[in-house]
């Protein structure tokens, strides 16, 4: 139960995200035309495409890590039994994961509710548009990833204490 | 830290736990990172995160790195268009008479796609499902058939537009434009090698591929011209506008990404391919490449901060810039390195990790900055045909027939590992091959 609501969160906000895509390259689209065509390039392009940009991905992480698309160096691991793997996981999620990005997730707060307080605005372009909704963005895609992380997780622990059938088990139940 | 923690030891400590890490399999993009925290922690405490976060943010505002998911998503609409169906007939068409003109008409159509894609996977497989059953039906030598298949495929990744070049370019602070240019002729020669090769072998073994019987060749001229004009023009013109738009400084790469994202939809639909089912796993399929990509940029984005922090970056280049061996002889020693490093991790891997580390060593040995980088790429070429970790091998595993041994294939892709050294040694020898077009097209 606890594992599909996730695995759920994670499809369907890595299912809506990935349509930005499109509205990324409709608006670069745009500027070129509006460059070339209209001779007026356009101040928010820059700024809106790196925004998508940035969102499409860190919200995709988790989507990424629920449809196990992180690249592993296998050539031992496809040599391991179910449960060594599940062991290798667990302890690889335990001291590395799991710190890093609670770490990070715990470290943006403050550093997120600081930009809305200031009213933060961009200085890269000549539009300068806020950028604290964009930072937001940042706690958003790294809890959801957290999030996935901590699933996949028990899911490898599930699977190293109770051996390799326990998903199956759990599923059926 | 303490005392006795010199930089030397740390820099031994990190890479040690970072290749256990992901020789034991945990995805490379998180122990990347977790590596990164750890030590980073031991040296300022929770401080790190706050550098973490900072890093994070500059890699999500980077507009050159827009052009990954753009490339990507054009990629997908090139490879389901069957565009590369049409081109395999009429490619077959024009080189099948001749002997091993299939193996040929593979290394072309894998070039042309290569001009029009990012990456190896995709159109590795779209043009491995074909030709393969091409070759094998006409009892192609196995393994010619499969080493052309794995060394076209692999041009995916050199020749521009190329993800790997997109990496590359923000890591070692070259234009991304100028980088495209300087691994143009370098992914043509090398295509030009693998032809000519396969031409040679079968001239003198014609039992290695034999040319089509004459009556499967019997298309009238106007069928062949047809052919030729719908399969091969709306590609070239394709490629002509994504990299013509880059090269002629009309667009910024990222730009021209969506230039080429918005060409492909149209050939897409043009060949009655577009429908919304594509449109949505193109959509799926480019999010989650993309973020694993970005995954491991991030990871390594932290690893380095760190890694340089701690003074592990003077560390390795005083290490290589006090070998006895010259200029030429710590280059050759970088190259073998990358060879072997490459046999094991994949290429990105290798841009992420090797890629900072090397590239001041190349600026202090005083090799050209755009010169050096196109040397790795190509280089990195090597890397997807040697096994044990091999991307070009796995992707052509999945599609070839069961009687087709892994002996085979190790055997076929060895000469095309010849070749590669053979252009790297080429672009040493005469490096006009990669420096002459960047610096004489774009300022």
């Amino acid at each position: 139960m606890f594992f599909k609501i996730i695995d759920t969160i994670s499809e369907t906000t890595g299912r809506l995200i990935s349509c930005l895509v499109i509205i990324l390259t409709l608006i670069l689209s745009y500027e070129i035309v509006a460059r070339y065509v209209f001779g007026a390039p356009t101040k928010w392009v820059f700024d809106t495409s790196y925004m998508l940009g940035g969102t499409f991905f860190l919200m995709g992480e988790a989507f990424t890590l629920k449809r196990k698309q992180h690249v592993r160096i296998d050539i031992l691991y496809g040599r391991f039994s179910k449960r060594a793997r599940a062991a290798i996981d667990v302890f690889f999620y335990l001291v590395l994961f799991l710190p890093l990005w609670i770490g990070i997730l715990y470290a943006l707060i403050p550093y997120v509710a600081f930009s809305w307080e200031m009213g933060e605005k961009s200085m890269q372009g000549y539009w300068q548009p806020v950028i604290y909704p964009f930072k937001t963005v940042m706690p958003i895609g790294v809890g959801l990833f957290l999030l996935q992380g901590i699933a996949e997780f028990c899911r490898s622990l599930l699977t190293l204490i109770k051996g390799e059938d326990a998903l199956s088990r759990a599923k059926e139940a | 830290m303490d005392a006795f923690m010199t930089p030397e030891i740390l820099v031994l400590l990190m890479f040690g736990t970072l290749f256990a890490g992901i020789f034991l399999g945990f995805p490379t993009a998180f122990v990347l990172g977790g590596v990164a925290m750890l030590f980073g922690f031991v040296d300022m405490g929770p401080d790190i995160f706050g550098l973490f976060i900072t890093r994070l943010f500059g890699l999500m505002k980077n507009y050159t790195l827009l052009a990954v998911p753009l490339f990507l998503f054009m990629g997908v609409f090139m490879e389901k268009s069957g565009v590369a169906q049409r081109l395999f007939q009429a490619m077959h068409l024009l080189w099948g008479g001749m002997r091993g003109g299939l193996g040929i008409s593979t290394i072309a159509i894998s070039a042309l796609f290569a001009a029009a894609t990012g990456v190896v996977g995709a159109s590795e497989v779209t043009i491995g499902l074909m030709a393969l059953p091409a070759m094998f039906s006409k009892s192609y030598d196995k393994s010619l058939a499969c080493g052309s298949v794995c060394a076209g495929g692999t041009l995916g990744i050199l020749i521009p537009p190329s993800i790997m070049i997109i990496l590359y370019g923000p890591i070692a602070r070259i234009s991304v434009g100028k980088l495209f240019l300087g691994t143009l002729v370098p992914g043509i020669l090398l295509a030009v090698l693998y032809m000519l090769y396969i031409a040679i072998r079968c001239y003198f073994r014609p039992q290695d591929g034999p040319p089509m019987p004459k009556e499967e060749r019997n298309v009238p001229v106007s069928g062949k011209l047809w052919l030729l004009t719908t399969s091969v023009l709306p590609p070239a013109m394709l490629i002509f506008a994504v990299l013509g738009s880059i090269f002629f400084g009309i667009a910024a790469v990222t730009e021209a990404a969506a230039v080429g994202v918005v060409a492909s939809i149209i050939l897409a639909a043009c060949y009655r391919q577009l429908t919304y089912t594509t449109l949505k796993e193109a959509c799926i399929q480019t999010l989650t490449i993309t973020s694993m990509i970005l995954m491991i940029a991030i990871g390594a984005a932290f690893f380095s901060s760190v890694f340089v922090a701690l003074g592990g970056d003077d560390v390795i280049s005083s290490l290589f810039l006090n070998l006895p061996f010259g200029k030429w002889g710590i280059l050759i020693t970088i190259m073998l390195l990358l060879v072997v490093v490459g046999m094991f991790i994949d290429w990105m891997g290798i841009v992420f990790i090797i890629v900072p580390l090397i590239s001041p060593i190349g600026l202090e040995l005083g090799f050209d900055p755009i010169w050096f980088a196109v040397m790795v790429m190509v280089n990195l070429q090597i890397s997807f045909l040697t096994p044990p970790f091999a991307y070009s091998i796995f992707y052509l595993k999945g599609i070839t027939p069961p009687d087709v041994k892994t002996t085979d294939i190790y055997k076929g892709v060895l000469p095309f590992v010849g070749l590669q050294i053979l252009a790297l040694l080429l672009c040493a020898a005469f490096p006009f091959l990669i420096t002459w077009l960047p610096a004489h097209l774009i300022n």
